[in-house]
């Protein structure tokens, strides 16, 4: 028990290598709308928010996003206009099942049009602006991010679900495609 | 206010007061005057244009020197509660005048000339809250959005529930402006709940602030005479939402659905609003806005409010904001 405790063992010592890597690999950019990116999203939606974050907000607010998940069975896609690099795969579909993300994947705009419930889409320059903290609300209300897909009416009886969810997508630390501006 | 002063304030004619003597105008009968209008006979789109041409002020002629000492009198938590309610009209004001052009396609004719009013009123009030901030809050900026960026600080998360609703509502009738199903859902949260609730009830917290404590009258004689401009906006809405339904009565299967949503909503909020210091509380603020609602529903003619939206209005907490 010692030992153990001493972290002696040869299980013990790995452990605190495996979440130092898992730390590193949590605070390393991920290329944006890359497959890493994808997995990094899902994970990011099921962490929920931050305890900082929570505590900015009352107890009934959450309760509300709680009662929301179970009316969450759907697939979003977040798509970006311009993508630069590989711009074919430019939506990531999120599937969701009482508001848990249970798969994500990059995929076609063709393949989010014949899929998903809804399809939220924004430029390449906003989805930056987006991820580098650009306020969520605001992010809807001008139009940044658009439901170019889905029931609007029943999107918005779980908009908080969805801000909040976006919120926790913001936190992945990314990486952006240099853009050529040479090329023509 | 005292009761004979109200009583002569009641005895003023709301509808055709210049901008310099409405500060004697009390917020409830303004309110009032909202449903002068909503009878049988509703006043046309044309008579509600020419009320307009009237009634229109200036926003340039509001003085706020006196608000801007009153300001820095005000008790700190007086202040915070006032900013967290004022400031759903800052960005609410600025919500409704961008999300307007998409209605002009496909609505009646003479609806498109009181509508030309209409943006240019929200335009106006936009413009007022812009000045309140800089020149009384001071706030800074070079631009009408640096300043909104400023006081987005005191607005709830969930002012996106509405206002989002609304800009959404508003891109899908951009997309298909003659949809009358559109045109309801719109209508429904624009016109009836954003000014017809929200605004008309909200207003009465921070005018009926500043009138007890006599103070802020810039603040005071610019936002009454907004109050004054949204009446003609819910009128010309009640109108509209009227004729759609007259045309085809299924459509109030979409005002009842936009509703549930936006009392889905309306049902949880992000912050506490402490409102005791500016002399309100939770219970009465719900109260106010559960009649509202109640209210416009009838003057569209809904004799009948489904159970589930009954219940809903019960447990209402909806955003302190409007436009």
């Amino acid at each position: 028990m010692a030992r153990r405790v001493a972290g002696k063992t040869p299980r013990a010592s790995a452990r605190p290598k495996r979440a130092a890597a898992r730390r590193r690999a949590a605070t390393a950019p991920v290329a944006f709308f890359g497959r890493e990116w994808a997995q990094a999203a899902k994970e990011a939606v099921n962490a929920g928010p931050s305890p900082e974050a929570r505590a900015r907000k009352i107890p009934r607010f959450w309760e509300w996003i709680e009662k929301a998940k179970q009316y969450v069975n759907c697939q979003l896609a977040l798509t970006v206009v311009g993508l630069p690099g590989n711009a074919a795969r430019n939506c990531l579909l999120l599937d969701l099942e009482a508001g848990r993300c249970v798969r994500s994947r990059l995929a076609t705009r063709d393949d989010a049009e014949a899929s998903a419930t809804y399809i939220l889409t924004g430029s390449y320059q906003d989805w930056r602006e987006i991820m580098a903290g650009f306020d969520l609300g605001k992010a809807v209300m001008y139009r940044k991010l658009l439901l170019e897909k889905g029931e609007v009416l029943v999107f918005f009886k779980s908009i908080y679900y969805w801000t909040e969810s976006l919120a926790c997508i913001q936190r992945i630390p990314t990486r952006f495609p240099t853009v050529d501006t040479t090329a023509s | 206010m005292s009761v004979q002063r109200h009583q002569v304030a009641r005895r003023l004619d709301v509808g055709s007061i210049e901008l310099d003597a409405i500060r004697r105008v009390d917020i409830d009968d303004m309110i009032e005057y909202v449903y002068a209008g909503t009878g049988p006979n509703l006043p046309s789109y044309l008579e509600l244009y020419s009320r307009y041409l009237r009634q229109r002020w200036n926003v340039d002629d509001l003085d706020f020197t006196r608000d801007r000492q009153d300001w820095a009198r005000i008790a700190p938590d007086a202040k915070r509660t006032f900013l967290q309610i004022a400031s759903g009209f800052h960005h609410g004001e600025r919500q409704v005048a961008v999300e307007l052009a998409p209605l002009f396609f496909g609505i009646p004719e003479d609806y498109k000339i009181f509508l030309s009013s209409h943006l240019e009123d929200e335009a106006r009030h936009t413009v007022f809250f812009d000045r309140f901030y800089r020149e009384v809050v001071g706030i800074e900026g070079e631009s009408i959005l640096d300043v909104l960026d400023g006081s987005y600080q005191y607005i709830s998360e969930t002012f996106v529930g509405p206002f989002g609703l609304l800009s959404y509502l508003t891109d899908r009738l951009r997309r298909d402006p003659y949809d009358k199903h559109l045109q309801m859902q719109y209508a429904t949260c624009y016109m009836l709940w954003i000014e017809g609730v929200l605004a008309l009830s909200v207003m009465k917290i921070t005018l009926g602030y500043a009138r007890d404590n006599k103070i802020l009258p810039g603040y005071y004689t610019g936002f009454t005479a907004t109050c004054r401009d949204e009446a003609r906006h819910v009128q010309g809405g009640i109108r509209f939402i009227r004729e759609l339904l007259a045309e085809e009565p299924k459509l109030v299967n979409d005002l009842f659905e936009t509703l549930r949503t936006i009392l889905v909503m309306a049902g949880t909020s992000s912050n506490y609003v402490v409102y005791e210091p500016i002399g309100w509380s939770e219970e009465r603020v719900r109260q106010v806005l559960g009649a509202q609602t109640r209210r416009k529903l009838k003057v569209v003619g809904i004799d009948r409010i489904p159970d589930d939206i009954e219940d809903k209005i019960e447990r209402m907490d909806p955003v302190l904001a409007g436009g």
